[in-house]
């Protein structure tokens, strides 16, 4: 990560930026007329770029949310929403789709988080139902934390709104968000996991299975609705075994009984994404998987896919879970 | 192989570096000049954005291309430290769309880079006092863009001065020279970082070449070839370089039509999946 160079947009004043520049302390800060003046350069390479990460401090001007496409899970809400709070991501994934999504690796911090939650109380009087907003997209939010309390502005705005069911995905092992926050029943906390052998090959600059371990336990100790992702299931050499040993380690280490709920997919992306990501990644054995492609988006053919979901599936409902949500 | 080249202005700014890498000068063409590790070059453009931009395409135009382009020289600043190297952290040029740099040295300082046609003033630069003024870096960039990557093209400018007066800068050359070896040993360790990624690039370009050799020699299909791209990078990947290697050598010419040879061929690689 770079911090010697940040990027803030003209439209923020500055007491809307000081703080955080304040954490990040840079050494020169260019100031840009947009955050895609930066984010969506043309003629870098992605991967050298990822190396030297930059930070663009920006304030949405529109779009404070969108409805959930055909790729996001269906959770047990009909109203799925996500926003995009951040952009991109400190991890490095090698099956993330924000690889191919953007032109550069840039970190781009929107600062004017109240406004998405000003136009998300608008959405929910609108609606008058129940709806379900999942707040850590395009991103890992958690791991922002300490930049911007995103988690915990938003964990507040939970509090006085019953109709919204916030999601906030993570696969930090980190418990700042949380921990000092009374547990509610409309934040969802959930983590994403996946066996030491798919960690270490795909999920680089990640924290450890153990990390995370630790900060699930810690949300389920203090009665915080957990949920574990097991997404993107992937198919590697051995892949009964380890996802069958992988699953009895779990059980031995979370209070599964405890766990709202699973939710589960395999590798799934869109092709103009992939085929951006396979330029810049050729070395990849999880990317360069001859994967079916249909109305636009990869994924293993069918019937493996079935075989993968199955698999886990079957463990998890060996193990006594019932709740689990699958992608479609 | 010039691996590495040196882009300045003028000959005042880069007499240190050519005496530092015992660089000759290119007897049909005076503004090149050599380093005896025959991995360096130096391109000397003229004063201003036209000369810098058409000098600089012409060499990437002609010359084998270098892995790094580094423009060194002067610069003036009204407000940042006079006497001091910086890196450009952005390079404009009047309405023309900002370009920004990738950010690779933890250790040097970064500000604006502007370019302008005539010699920045006093008056100018105060405009914006953290800004550095040149006359030729936005130039340099226009022609790298087309070439290079971002990360491959990158400035280092001295602050000469504050008013652009001919004195001031004629003032600042010996500072700017005693300070040229720091600023080598920065290139080098820059050359070095670029180098050990281009590495990582190389190996997947050789791996290219053989791939459209064997495809042209089998007469392929453009879709048959992507087919076959994907399977074999995948096999790659996954460990199995030696058989895409053995496979690539092969001819599949025996089978006249192609489509049976393109089913011959994936049916050696269904072996191994
Ligand atoms: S943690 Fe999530 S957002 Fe970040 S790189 Fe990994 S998959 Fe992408």
């Amino acid at each position: 990560m770079n911090k010697k160079v940040i990027y803030i947009e003209n439209t923020l004043v500055e007491n809307e930026y000081a703080a955080v520049v304040k954490k990040i302390h840079p050494e020169h800060i260019e100031f840009i007329d947009s955050y895609k003046d930066v984010l969506n350069q043309k003629g870098g390479n992605w991967r050298f770029q990822k190396n030297y990460q930059s930070i663009i401090l920006a304030k949405r001007r529109d779009t404070f949310f969108y409805k959930a496409s055909p790729l996001t899970q269906v959770i047990e809400s009909k109203n799925f929403y996500y926003n995009t709070l951040a952009i991109n991501c400190l991890f490095d994934c090698e099956y993330c789709y924000l690889q191919g999504m953007f032109t550069t690796p840039h970190l781009v911090l929107f600062l004017n988080n109240q406004d998405f939650i000003c136009e998300t109380r608008k959405l929910s009087s609108s609606l008058g139902e129940p709806f379900y907003m999942a707040i850590s997209y395009d991103t890992d939010l958690p791991a922002l934390e300490h930049w911007y309390p995103y988690c915990s502005e938003w964990i507040d705005y939970a509090a006085s709104d019953p109709n919204i069911t916030i999601e906030i995905r993570s696969k930090s092992g980190l418990k700042s968000h949380f921990s000092t926050k009374k547990p509610l029943k409309n934040v969802i906390l959930s983590w994403s996991i996946s066996p030491n052998e798919i960690l270490s090959a795909y999920e680089h600059s990640t924290p450890s299975l153990e990390h995370r371990i630790k900060a699930i336990n810690h949300a389920i100790s203090q009665g915080w609705r957990v949920m574990l992702c097991i997404d993107p299931i992937i198919k590697i050499k051995g892949y009964q075994e380890i996802y069958s040993r992988f699953i009895k380690y779990i059980t031995q280490i979370i209070d599964l009984k405890k766990i709202y709920g699973f939710s589960i997919g395999t590798f799934r992306m869109h092709t103009n994404y992939l085929n951006n990501i396979r330029a810049q990644r050729p070395e990849s054995s999880l990317l360069w998987y001859p994967y079916e492609r249909n109305h636009q988006h990869a994924g293993y053919p069918e019937n493996e896919k079935k075989k993968l979901i199955q698999l886990v599936k079957f463990e998890l409902e060996q193990i006594g879970v019932t709740k689990i949500f699958e992608y479609e | 192989m010039n691996e590495l080249l040196l882009v300045f202005a003028t000959i005042q700014e880069a007499k240190p570096f050519i005496e530092i890498t015992d660089a000759k000068s290119n007897r049909k063409r005076p503004f090149i000049h050599t380093a005896t590790d025959e991995n360096t070059s130096i391109l000397i453009t003229g004063i201003g954005v036209f000369n810098a931009s058409i000098r600089l395409t012409e060499y990437l135009s002609t010359q084998p291309l270098p892995s790094l382009v580094v423009n060194v020289g002067l610069a003036g600043s009204f407000g940042l430290i006079q006497g001091q190297w910086y890196k450009a952290s952005a390079i404009s040029y009047y309405d023309s769309k900002t370009h920004y740099t990738d950010i690779i040295c933890r250790e040097e300082k970064y500000a604006h880079l502007h370019t302008v046609n005539t010699p920045a003033d006093k008056v100018k630069m105060a405009e914006n006092p953290n800004w550095m003024y040149d006359m030729e870096a936005y130039g340099l960039f226009a022609s790298a863009r087309y070439f290079l990557n971002h990360h491959q093209f990158q400035i280092f400018k001295y602050i000469s001065d504050r008013d652009g007066t001919l004195v001031s800068i004629k003032n600042s050359l010996s500072g700017y020279t005693d300070l040229c070896p720091m600023v080598w040993s920065g290139v080098k360790q820059l050359f070095q970082k670029i180098m050990s990624f281009k590495n990582d690039e190389s190996t997947m370009h050789s791996f290219r070449d053989k791939f459209e050799v064997f495809c042209t020699k089998n007469r392929l299909s453009f879709s048959q070839k992507n087919l076959l791209m994907e399977r074999l990078t995948y096999l790659k990947n996954l460990g199995f370089k030696e058989v895409v290697d053995t496979l690539l050598q092969k001819s599949y010419r025996e089978f006249t039509d192609r489509d049976r040879r393109f089913a011959e061929i994936l049916n050696e690689l269904n072996k191994y999946e």
